[in-house]
């Protein structure tokens, strides 16, 4: 029996090679006919506009490996074996009269059109399969990169010696001796009444209501609205610091404070609550990572645990499920970035999700452009490819849990669900009734797919696009009440990070092509900011330095995560890592100053800008983390210096040295951000709500894309009194104000925002509805003061200040009656004073 | 009977590595080797992937997939297939419409993935191989999203999935130092 198996076996044995050896003549065969009558002609006519190595891929189709061949472009595959029909490539080469013609210069020769009818007819062999390339090295040179000064660890510089009696703080030490070196004095210090209003708006982005203006101003002088400039600074300095210190305080721990600071954030961590791109679905759940941030300033949350938690909070040890929940929340910040989410290759979508991750990640924390070492070595730093796909290895290995819906976008993911571990709903509970009416809408969207697939079976003809809706409407109406538990409790969703179940190992890809991977990279970290040899992960852990700063409450210090990604987390908000504690601190500076101590507030590398005090820089980030990394201290420390409360007045010699003010002789005016000139009317006219709203007002707008389910116009005329920070934040489509006074559109980090002087403003404040009914607001709440005061009163509401003579006598020349004083109210706002600080 | 096994395992072999891309199903996963059989029912609409399924038609193009069909009893019997950590791993699916083969997320794990150590029917995939070597595996799989959870191809909003429990806090050395 078994010699009988083996000799049939032996017979079919070589009956099988004889027809492989057959084939495999053929397909040499084949291969030689696409080599030299195929690919010719595609080199010669197509991959100036479809290849890799032109960078072009018009109409989405690259010709020049057989996968893209067979994926083609926006209008389907371009080659498709055996069938002439189908192929689109063939179809647009035989030059028919149809607009479909390539091509572009002219139609090839007919024995060349007959070649590629024979090649597809033969199944359109191709051997240009991917390949692996060989190992990529880097011509980069790491030990002399480091000598770059934002690679260097902090210098302990102490503050320079003075016998000027000028400085009162360490800050004032640092810059009175750039000024002197420079040949600069500083100007006077600010007037009370400027350096209230100026300390309202910078830390809570809010006027300070005419009743504290003169609370704090009669405090910190003898006599309100009637002193001298002289006066003011002849009182002992030590005195007015402990007002000052006092009014700082107040305003640090109130709830306010952390609208505005978080809102600084959020323009770093890009925040929005849509994908952007031509599809712009909507983010439901953004919003919690917005009330996570607010609350983190409020709370002073250190800074380390700040970054730690957004980039890694699934993954730190915890306490309580609240605790718990509140990371995963936190870890919004990978999620809530811009998205293709239609696209079609799911590969390209994971690389560009990761590359945008990476991207955010090092800029925000680092202000490094890491991302620029996609594709090659970094053309300015010292960041090889690399090190880059090290990065990436980390966040390929994490699932981004985004949400949206699968009828609505091809990318669409889960969400997660944090329902009974603390956080509050963003939606109100349901009653029997509507809870019911739910469960009908989603069963009759079903039915509606069933009667439609039927009449399909049945021959009839059903238009797509009606298929497409019903389904959209049955996963809208499915997602809505899957929101619920069945007795119509809201369930608390989230988006965020969490680890997959094992890494995925990362190659190096050449040009960034999904198409051309080279060596495997091990996972890490960049090499410039860590000790030779050790930046990947393995080697890192073990680290003696690395170990002594890892998170309190780990299990042990040899934990480590699936990913990377808390390893990752850690090595960032380490006080040992050069750039983390010099990045945020030059951006507390920016937000006080209207300018960061290194420009460049998003890039600290070599196409940025160097520091103009680099000693204060690390004496300011030293503080930082002396301070267990208290934002608010930071603050505390800058706003009581006297640099910062000088005056913005002008100089005429230290103009002609220093015009940009680089080294602070004077405090730079700047206009409000947009959200601050909304709240400021809002506030003035008395109508801002500052109760925090209830989840987000897109609520009311839906699942689904903006165009599509979404209505722009109903986003952009979403009417509330609330702060600014909690308006819809839909990418491309901002509220019309916020949008007109520059707010950023958060496709990108944006560390520092462009401050716009257009008559479309002024054109805006003229005649918006908005403003007018602020000043009709701000005009009833002046006729409610005696009449004798209400012209002080209108001028100290909106400005901070009593109007000069001449403005006196020209205000009262025109309100001539009651009727004038909403249009004198809004011509107030319409000022340049209005929306700026000096 | 092993001896048929071992003959038909050994015939079978070269036909399958031979192919630049052959479609089959797999059957069984144990550690880095895989049990396959040619997939009759899913010719991928061709060496391409990418056109539309041609019930019960000829392969076109590709050789080694019509010698899987022609095989016989090969199609029966499993082959069993060596795969390197190199080659790479990833879900797939047929578009609803047009069948094209879409491939999709790679599987973390690799053959360590839930879906193969969990799997209860065989699974079809594409291999793609390299001369001799297997460089990718196109499993279809139900589950199409980027994470490989639960928001189904049939359209099944799943919107929300329990996080993953971290460690609990510990008063350890860990960070003690600062």
């Amino acid at each position: 029996m078994t010699r009988r198996a083996l000799l049939c076996a032996i017979i079919l044995g070589c009956l099988n090679w004889l027809m492989l050896s057959q084939n495999q003549l053929r397909a040499q065969e084949d291969v030689r006919f696409f080599e030299s009558k195929i690919r010719p002609v595609l080199v010669k006519h197509c991959y100036e506009c479809h290849s890799s190595e032109s960078g072009k891929a018009r109409g989405g189709l690259k010709v020049d490996s057989r996968d893209a061949l067979q994926r083609g472009g926006d209008s389907g595959p371009a080659v498709v074996a055996k069938s002439l029909e189908e192929s689109a490539l063939y179809q647009a080469l035989l030059y028919h009269d149809d607009g479909w013609q390539m091509p572009p210069k002219g139609k090839l020769l007919q024995a060349t059109l007959d070649d590629f009818r024979r090649w597809i007819l033969m199944g359109a062999p191709d051997p240009r399969v991917t390949a692996i390339n060989s190992n990529v090295a880097s011509a980069i040179d790491i030990e002399a990169g480091r000598q770059f000064w934002a690679y260097q660890p902090l210098s302990a510089t102490p503050p320079p010696a003075t016998t000027s009696e000028w400085p009162t703080t360490a800050i004032d030490r640092f810059v009175e001796a750039k000024l002197r070196e420079h040949g600069l004095t500083p100007v006077d210090d600010a007037s009370p009444e400027v350096l209230v209003r100026r300390l309202y708006f910078v830390l809570t982005g809010l006027p300070p209501s005419p009743e504290d203006l003169q609370t704090w101003t009669s405090r910190l002088r003898v006599s309100p609205f009637t002193l001298q400039k002289d006066e003011f600074s002849s009182q002992p300095f030590a005195e007015r610091k402990a007002t000052l210190a006092q009014l700082v305080d107040e305003l640090l721990a109130s709830d306010r404070y952390g609208e505005l600071w978080g809102r600084h954030w959020m323009d770093v961590a890009r925040f929005a609550e849509s994908t952007g791109g031509d599809h712009n679905n909507i983010y439901q759940h953004a919003w919690r990572y917005r009330d996570y941030v607010i609350d983190a300033f409020n709370d002073d949350k250190p800074f380390d645990q700040f970054i730690r938690e957004q980039i890694a909070g699934d993954l730190l040890p915890i306490e309580s499920d609240q605790e718990w929940a509140n990371n995963v929340i936190a870890t919004g910040f990978l999620a809530i970035g811009a998205k293709s989410v239609g696209e079609e290759d799911q590969q390209r979508f994971f690389a560009d999700l990761v590359d945008e991750q990476i991207d955010t990640t090092t800029q925000a924390f680092l202000a490094t452009t890491v991302a620029c070492a996609r594709c090659h070595d970094h053309k300015f730093d010292p960041i090889p490819q690399a090190d880059y796909y090290a990065l990436a290895g980390i966040f390929r290995s994490t699932e981004t849990h985004y949400g949206l819906l699968k009828a609505q976008a091809r990318q669409a993911t889960t969400l997660i669900d944090l329902t009974g571990m603390g956080p509050t709903a963003g939606t109100p509970e349901l009653n029997a009734g509507q809870y019911a009416a739910l469960v009908k809408q989603r069963d009759d969207a079903a039915q509606a797919i069933e009667n439609a697939m039927k009449k399909i079976r049945a021959g009839e003809n059903v238009f797509r696009g009606l298929l497409r809706k019903y389904r959209s409407d049955r996963d809208e109406t499915e997602a809505a009440l899957q929101a619920y538990s069945d007795r119509g409790q809201p369930r608390v969703v989230a988006m965020g990070t969490q680890d997959r179940d094992a890494a995925l190992p990362t190659r190096l890809l050449i040009r960034g092509e999904l198409d051309k991977p080279a060596q495997f990279v091990e996972r890490g970290v960049l090499q410039v900011l860590s000790p030779a040899k050790k930046q990947t992960l393995a080697a890192l852990t073990k680290d003696a330095s690395f170990r002594q700063h890892r998170t309190p409450g780990l299990p042990s210090l040899t934990h480590h995560s699936q990913s990377g990604r808390l390893e990752l987390a850690e090595w960032i908000a380490s006080p040992e890592n050069p750039l983390t504690a010099r990045v945020i601190a030059n951006r507390v500076w920016h937000w006080m100053y209207g300018r960061g101590l290194v420009r460049t507030v998003d890039d600290f590398g070599h196409a940025g800008e160097t520091p103009s005090h680099p000693e204060l820089l690390d004496y300011l980030a030293s503080r930082l983390i002396e301070e267990n990394w208290s934002i608010k201290a930071l603050i505390r420390e800058i706003a009581l210096s006297r640099t910062w409360q000088l005056a913005s007045t002008y100089e005429s010699q230290n103009y002609g040295i220093d015009p940009y003010n680089r080294f602070y002789w004077r405090m730079n005016q700047r206009r409000l951000e947009a959200e601050a000139v909304r709240d400021a009317m809002l506030a003035v006219s008395g109508q801002l709500d500052v109760n925090r709203p209830l989840g987000t007002y897109l609520r009311e707008a839906g699942e689904g894309g903006v165009g599509q389910n979404v209505f722009e116009p109903v986003i952009r005329a979403i009417d509330n009194k609330t702060r600014s920070v909690y308006l819809p934040r839909v990418r491309s489509v901002l509220p019309e104000m916020l949008e007109t006074f520059d707010a950023p559109d958060a496709s990108l980090v944006t560390g520092s925002r462009d401050t716009t002087l257009t008559p479309l403003q002024s054109l805006f404040l003229m005649n918006n509805r908005f403003v007018q009914d602020q000043s009709v607001a701000i005009s009833s709440r002046v006729m409610k003061q005696p009449a004798s005061q209400r012209l002080e009163y209108a001028y100290l509401l909106t400005l901070g200040r009593l109007p000069s003579p001449s403005e006196r006598t020209l205000v009262m020349e025109y309100l001539t009656g009651e009727e004038k004083l909403p249009l004198l109210c809004q011509a107030i706002l319409c000022t340049v004073e209005f929306s700026s600080i000096d | 009977m092993r001896s048929w096994t071992s003959a038909i395992c050994l015939l079978a072999l070269p036909t399958l590595l031979h192919a630049d891309q052959k479609f089959v199903k797999i059957q069984r996963v144990s550690g880095n080797q895989v049990a396959v059989v040619p997939d009759a029912g899913n010719d991928g609409g061709g060496a391409m992937g990418g056109g539309r399924r041609r019930g019960g038609g000829a392969a076109p193009g590709q050789p080694g997939v019509a010698g899987g069909r022609r095989g016989g009893a090969a199609t029966t019997q499993p082959t069993i297939l060596t795969i390197s950590p190199a080659t790479k791993i990833t879900s797939a699916m047929r578009e609803r419409r047009t069948f094209e083969f879409r491939v999709g997320a790679e599987l973390a794990g690799g053959l360590k993935h839930r879906v193969f150590q969990e799997m209860k029917t065989p699974l079809p995939a594409r291999i793609v191989s390299d001369g001799n070597q297997i460089t990718e595996i196109n499993v279809i799989i139900s589950e199409t999203d980027i994470n490989q959870s639960t928001t189904t191809s049939n359209g099944e909003a799943i919107i929300a999935v329990r996080p993953k429990r971290p460690p609990m806090k510990r008063s350890s050395a860990a960070g003690e130092a600062k």
